[in-house]
């Protein structure tokens, strides 16, 4: 990234290229009120609160500061007439809006407003600032929220209004909301305990894979729940914030296999990702492509017990062909993932991000990060696996390559004997058909 | 895998119809991408023996067998063009197929047609497709890998857009491996 020199309220500043100058701006301490920015999730510039006056070559324009590039020569000023009446507009309408909303109180108060000119004939404590919605796509990686609706019908909700299958209730968008118009639902005591059956009242965290598993005796009152405090406390914020499972690690496709370049992966196709807290690993897309529709896992490990890099680390099954997957790391296991027991698909259905396997602490982070493929290596690593496998495939007399046409799913069912024993011999570690 | 020696002359056939010009094409396009010495041969029938009838596409793995078996010359390799679809049985089909540094390949036009996907015939576009399926599969005989540059021939194109967007050329990488 190149360093550009900008010039904010007469003074010269040195920013990342195309960064945001939002960020400039407030790295000199000048204060811009924001609605619908918070770090961490890509700017949307919707509030309009973050306007600031710009000048670049000989145009000078207002334009939202939290998602306005850096580029050499801007001469940007925070606080014009012209910036402050455009707030103070701003101010007004959302206080039309959400009269009741204390935080957009607080705002219209520090630019001198105190009452709103307009009149609606409906208020809403929601200001759409699209903040639930965005963390939930882009931090928790479900896309439960969207927006239904435009110009004034416009609302935050699920789908046609029904309860999605996409929530996992992890309360994010509670979390976030400025306004406190996205609230959880809870049911009446009495209900929780007729209506829902275990299954049904897991506990949200366990349901993010942070700890076993727990079913909620409170009715999902988080408030007033231990777990959840002893959570808060140990990252600071809301857990999935800090862990992001969702934050823009979009796999990349190589031939026919995904990738992801937030981690590690080992030579037996198991990956593993390190966060401050622990590792997490897991299959990657060729091992649960080759294997196929995996019916029954089996952990060959349990919390507590400490184990080595190549000692086997899961069995998987696919109706008849069997193969055994290896630790990519060592160190002591903390979690198994408990969604695989009831649902060993999930492997096959997002082996990235829920179908993970252990959650780890590592003995010897250093030696991992030297005998593990970086994400550097990897794109060339599964390229060469790939065409490894195809030549396995084709192997009639001698080897054969192909250009063109999509994996069948499911094509080991039909391999043979023989030719899946040297699959999981030459990419596992080695396999069996019962 | 590298072929043991080059060849003293690659035989390029038709199985069945193929597209007018096909083969003069794809006979120019691996003259001068490799400099090996071409030869036409007349055409042979469609490829029936290897019909998959559940599936309705030709085995391409045995339609190789079958080259090697009618050409049998071990210093001739044998390069296939037919008009028929063609698949492996791990894959949905295959533009082409080749024995990685062997003496056989065969590429399919049937889903390089723009026909195929409902759009007006465009002969200049099937022809440039053909010359980069035939490099392609060449580039397997002489002993290349897949390569993961997208602009580079040997990059393994899973839909045709993918065979589009890449070049009929090698990049520098392949290129010197091709040599090394």
């Amino acid at each position: 990234m190149s360093l550009v020199t900008m010039n904010i309220n007469g003074h010269e500043v040195k920013a990342e290229n195309r960064e945001p100058i939002l960020k400039s701006i407030r790295a000199m301490g000048i204060k811009v009120p924001t609605l619908c920015h918070m770090d961490g999730l890509e700017p949307y510039g919707v509030c309009r609160m973050c306007v600031v006056q710009v000048k670049h070559g000989k145009r000078t324009k207002l334009v939202t500061s939290c998602n306005f590039p850096a580029a050499e020569g801007l001469e940007i000023q925070t606080d014009t007439e012209e910036v402050l009446q455009h707030r103070r507009m701003m101010a007004e309408l959302l206080l039309a809006r959400s009269p009741e909303v204390k935080k957009v109180q607080e705002i219209a108060a520090s630019l001198g407003i105190t009452k709103s000119r307009f009149k609606v004939a409906e208020t809403s404590d929601c200001i759409l600032c699209g903040l639930c919605v965005r963390v939930c796509d882009e931090i928790v990686g479900a896309s439960a929220l969207g927006f239904i609706g435009r110009g004034k019908d416009r609302v935050v909700g699920t789908p046609w209004y029904v309860n999605t299958d996409s929530c996992i209730a992890c309360g994010a968008c509670t979390y976030v909301c400025p306004t406190g118009a996205m609230q959880m639902e809870t049911l009446t005591k009495e209900r929780w305990r007729r209506e829902l059956s275990g299954k049904e009242r897991i506990c949200r965290y366990a349901r993010m894979g942070l700890i076993s598993n727990k079913v909620c005796p409170n009715n999902f009152e988080c408030a007033t729940c231990e777990v959840d405090q002893q959570l808060f406390d140990e990252f600071g914020t809301h857990p999935i914030l800090a862990l992001k499972p969702g934050l823009h690690q979009h796999p990349k496709q190589v031939g026919h296999f995904s990738l992801i370049e937030d981690r590690s992966y080992f030579q037996g196709h198991t990956w593993a990702k390190t966060s401050k807290e622990h590792t997490r690993v897991g299959v990657d897309d060729f091992a649960q492509k080759v294997i196929g529709g995996i019916s029954r896992v089996a952990f060959r490990a349990e919390p507590g017990d400490v184990v080595h890099r190549g000692d086997p680390a899961l069995n998987v099954s696919n109706n008849g062909h069997r193969a055994t997957m290896l630790f990519p790391i060592s160190g002591k296991i903390i979690h198994i993932n408990p969604a695989l027991e009831d649902d060993p698909s999930l492997v096959n259905e997002d082996c990235y991000d829920r179908g993970w396997l252990y959650t780890m602490k590592p003995t010897n982070s250093y030696e991992d990060k030297s005998t593990l493929i970086n994400p550097d290596e990897a794109d060339q690593w599964t390229q060469d696996e790939s065409d490894h496998l195809f030549s396995i495939l084709t192997d009639s007399k001698s080897a054969a390559l192909s250009d063109g046409g999509e994996l069948l799913h499911n094509f080991s069912r039909n391999l043979e004997k023989k030719d899946w024993e040297r699959i999981t011999n030459s990419f596992f570690s080695g396999g069996e058909l019962s | 895998m590298r072929p043991q020696e080059l060849p003293s002359k690659l035989r390029i056939v038709s199985l069945g119809n193929t597209p007018q010009n096909a083969e003069e094409r794809a006979y120019s396009a691996i003259q001068s991408c490799f400099g090996l010495n071409c030869e036409l041969l007349s055409p042979e029938p469609p490829p029936e023996f290897a019909l998959d009838v559940l599936r309705g596409q030709c085995n391409s793995l045995e339609i190789l067998d079958w080259l090697e078996s009618r050409f049998p010359q071990p210093d001739q390799w044998i390069f296939g063009i037919t008009d028929v679809d063609l698949a492996i049985p791990v894959l949905t089909f295959v533009f082409g197929e080749a024995r990685l540094g062997g003496r056989s390949a065969v590429i399919s036009t049937f889903r390089l047609h723009e026909e195929f996907y409902g759009r007006p015939a465009d002969t200049l576009m099937l022809l440039s497709r053909i010359e980069k399926e035939a490099i392609h599969e060449v580039g397997h005989m002489m002993g290349l890998t897949h390569c993961l540059d997208r602009n580079c021939v040997m990059y393994p194109s899973n839909s045709l857009s993918q065979t589009d967007v890449k070049s009929i050329k090698l990049c520098p990488d392949c290129r010197s491996n091709l040599y090394s």
